[in-house]
């Protein structure tokens, strides 16, 4: 029983869903804050977030006659179950609540599926523009998971190890990895760009371009769905960026801090930049960022 | 194997309706149509029953961006047929009216350029310093939009010591903003890849689709009303037609950045060299029964209007045709072969302005209807 309570905790309360949540969406709120600070505006309040997903909530979720529903309603569920677990797994501070001996593997192939889901929304939503997000993300997912999972096993393979836990505790001992592997850390961390749909490869979702990109035909709830993982997004893979290369933390505030410098080097980027069309951005990632990641790959596994 | 892509009637790429089916096979654009006329106010028809006075206002507004472009054009061809001349100061503030209007106009366009291609923090650092294009105008004519500062045979206000003063502190700042957008263009590599080689008009496609302004000069047109053709006081104005040979979005791009320089050069020349005496005629003639034709260069190209004359104070006919009815000419051409990534940036890069007529289309996707109503099936109730 007890079991069960700590699961649901861990799965729901922290560092589950609701503390993912509010932590992505400050996250967020801050992207969108110091971007408009950049350019000259305003900038929505720090709840602007919440209040879009109690908006999105409360509207009617309209299915096209063209799509094939079912599908259209897994998709955002898919990718929101896989980031829940992630967020679960991930440890904040030094400890992991769920963590094991594999959850690396597990938490490339978690973070791969909001990339799937984008891929089958667009598929399914009877749209055009859906369909060129979807093959859109299809082909920079294409190109920018070989680095990005190259870059993350650089290293596992330097300590012979899968488990996150394991990686954060090493780095607590004998220093960050950023120090030791840069080339792989600036791999990854431009993976995360069109990982988290940032300029200047969020091609897929080009509003003036294709409208919303896979999400074109999306509305209420279903929508919302979509909006919850995108919070999550702002949580989980700067989490995981700072546990594998920055040295995760010993106590959570620590850890904010840590993802907080990610969320805003990322931030700057996505503002400095217009947006790739979406061949120059595959043949950016595999002109520049593959060969880092692999220089850095081959180095952990002949010289660690 | 193509599919159609429907960009339109609304779109976050384009700032009016407009519809542009394109023919795509995946990424690729292989064909298309274009349709306008969302937007039909019947203007032309508006105008033969109001005066010739309160048609200056009205044809301010057919484009909110390129208004006294509008009126000046029209006032001059009412002009030439009352066969008057305004006062030399009026033409040297329609002058000046004329080239601010014209840097903030590029200014947005820049802006709404920047923005096609996901670089919205250079849209909105251009929209901001637009602002001391339109502080300019706000102190000559005291509007931002719709300046109102036309009137047949001269204009309606004038320009003081002070207001000099003012606009030429004004421009001081937007040569710098200029320089500091010629950087961005030179520097910046992404922004290179998305406009370099895009959406080519060749010299020959451009005189063969009759293109104008910028589009035309972009190619290598070398055409420019202001010079070939002077009215207001340009004549005695010196300046440069900045011409490109490239035919592709950066070289548009580039004539525009280079017309920003000479539209700040031409103000600082008219306001130093403003003569003095009366701004507007004191006697206005009736018109004489009979035909104008008036032309000048507006931000998008050369503008025409035409105008008839029975002797009254109403216009019996006027025709106005605006650069984008020939530019729009040129995007199917410009589009076909590029990727739809492109689409939107190579249609911003000619700076459109829809407006004309056109039908109702009512398509039921369940049973793959298409079918087309006429305004006269509208107006007798036939649609179910």
């Amino acid at each position: 029983m007890i079991e069960v309570i700590n699961l649901m905790v861990g799965l729901l309360i922290y560092p589950g869903l609701a503390f993912s949540l509010a932590i992505g969406g400050v996250f967020y709120w801050l992207y969108r804050k110091v971007r408009a600070r950049l350019q000259a505006r305003i900038g929505p309040p720090w709840y602007q977030y919440f209040m879009d997903l109690i908006k999105l909530f409360s509207k009617e979720s309209v299915i096209p006659y063209s799509s094939r529903g079912a599908a259209m309603v897994l998709a955002p569920i898919f990718s929101l179950t896989s980031l829940v677990l992630v967020a679960a797994m991930m440890p904040v501070g030094s400890e992991s609540i769920f963590g094991f001996d594999e959850d690396l593997i597990v938490t490339l192939y978690l973070l791969a599926i909001p990339g799937l889901a984008m891929i089958i929304a667009g598929n399914v939503s009877g749209s055009p523009y859906g369909s060129v997000g979807s093959s859109r993300e299809a082909s920079i997912m294409v190109g920018y998971e070989l680095p990005y999972v190259l870059s993350a096993l650089t290293v596992g393979f330097h300590l012979r190890s899968l488990s996150i836990s394991r990686i954060v505790s090493y780095q607590l001992e004998s220093g960050a990895f950023f120090m030791k592997y840069p080339l792989a850390t600036l791999a990854f961390l431009m993976c995360l760009l069109p990982k988290m749909g940032r300029r200047p490869f969020d091609a897929p979702e080009a509003d003036t371009e294709i409208i919303g990109g896979p999400l074109t035909e999306y509305s209420g709830l279903l929508l919302g769905l979509f909006e919850v993982a995108n919070g999550l997004k702002w949580f989980v893979i700067p989490a995981f960026t700072v546990n594998m290369f920055f040295g995760g933390a010993a106590n959570p505030i620590e850890f904010l801090a840590k993802c907080l410098g990610v969320v805003l080097f990322l931030s700057v980027l996505d503002i400095i930049h217009p947006r790739y069309r979406i061949d120059q951005g595959f043949r950016f990632f595999f002109k520049w960022i593959l060969p880092l990641a692999l220089i850095d790959f081959v180095r952990s596994l002949i010289w660690p | 194997m193509s599919s159609i892509l429907p960009i339109g009637p609304f779109h976050p790429a384009l700032k009016e309706a407009a519809y542009i089916k394109l023919e795509v096979d995946g990424e690729r654009v292989v064909g298309g149509d274009f349709k306008v006329g969302y937007m039909h106010r019947g203007i032309e028809e508006l105008a033969t029953r109001k005066t010739y006075h309160s048609n200056i206002f009205l044809f301010e507004r057919v484009c909110g961006i390129c208004n006294t472009v509008h009126s000046t054009c029209y006032t001059q061809t009412v002009e030439a047929l009352m066969g008057i001349d305004p006062p030399e100061r009026a033409k040297y503030i329609r002058t000046i009216v004329f080239e601010a209007e014209r840097i903030q106009s590029h200014l947005l366009w820049f802006g709404v350029g920047m923005h096609e291609i996901g670089y919205d923090t250079a849209y909105m650092y251009m929209w901001r310093e637009r602002e001391h294009a339109l502080e300019i105008l706000e102190s000559i004519c005291g509007k931002r939009v719709n300046f109102g500062i036309n009137t047949i045979g001269g204009v309606r206000r004038d320009i003081t010591p002070e207001k000099q003063r003012l606009i030429k502190t004004k421009l001081d700042i937007l040569e710098r903003t200029i320089g500091k957008i010629g950087k961005i263009l030179v520097e910046d590599k992404v922004l290179e890849a998305r406009v370099k080689g895009v959406g080519v008009l060749s010299k020959d496609e451009a005189r063969r689709l009759c293109v104008v302004g910028p589009t035309a000069r972009g190619s290598g047109v070398d055409i420019d009303t202001r010079r070939d053709d002077p009215y207001a006081a340009y004549q005695n104005i010196d300046f440069d037609v900045p011409v490109e040979e490239g035919g592709d979005v950066l070289s548009r791009t580039l004539v525009r950045l280079k017309e920003l320089t000479e539209s700040v050069k031409i103000i600082r020349q008219a306001t130093a060299k403003l003569p003095k005496g009366p701004v507007a005629s004191e006697s206005l003639p009736l018109p004489t029964v009979g035909e104008a034709f008036g032309r000048v260069e507006a931000h998008r190209g050369e503008l025409v209007y035409y105008l008839r004359s029975n002797g009254t104070n109403f216009p019996e006919r006027v025709k106005v045709r605006t650069p984008s009815v020939v530019n729009n000419n040129s995007i199917l051409p410009m589009v076909v072969g590029e990727t739809i990534a492109d689409v939107p940036i190579i249609l911003a890069s000619i700076d459109p302005c829809f407006s004309c007529t056109d039908r109702v289309t009512v398509l039921d996707t369940g049973k793959n209807i298409e079918k087309t109503y006429s305004f006269s099936d509208l107006r007798r109730g036939r649609i179910k």
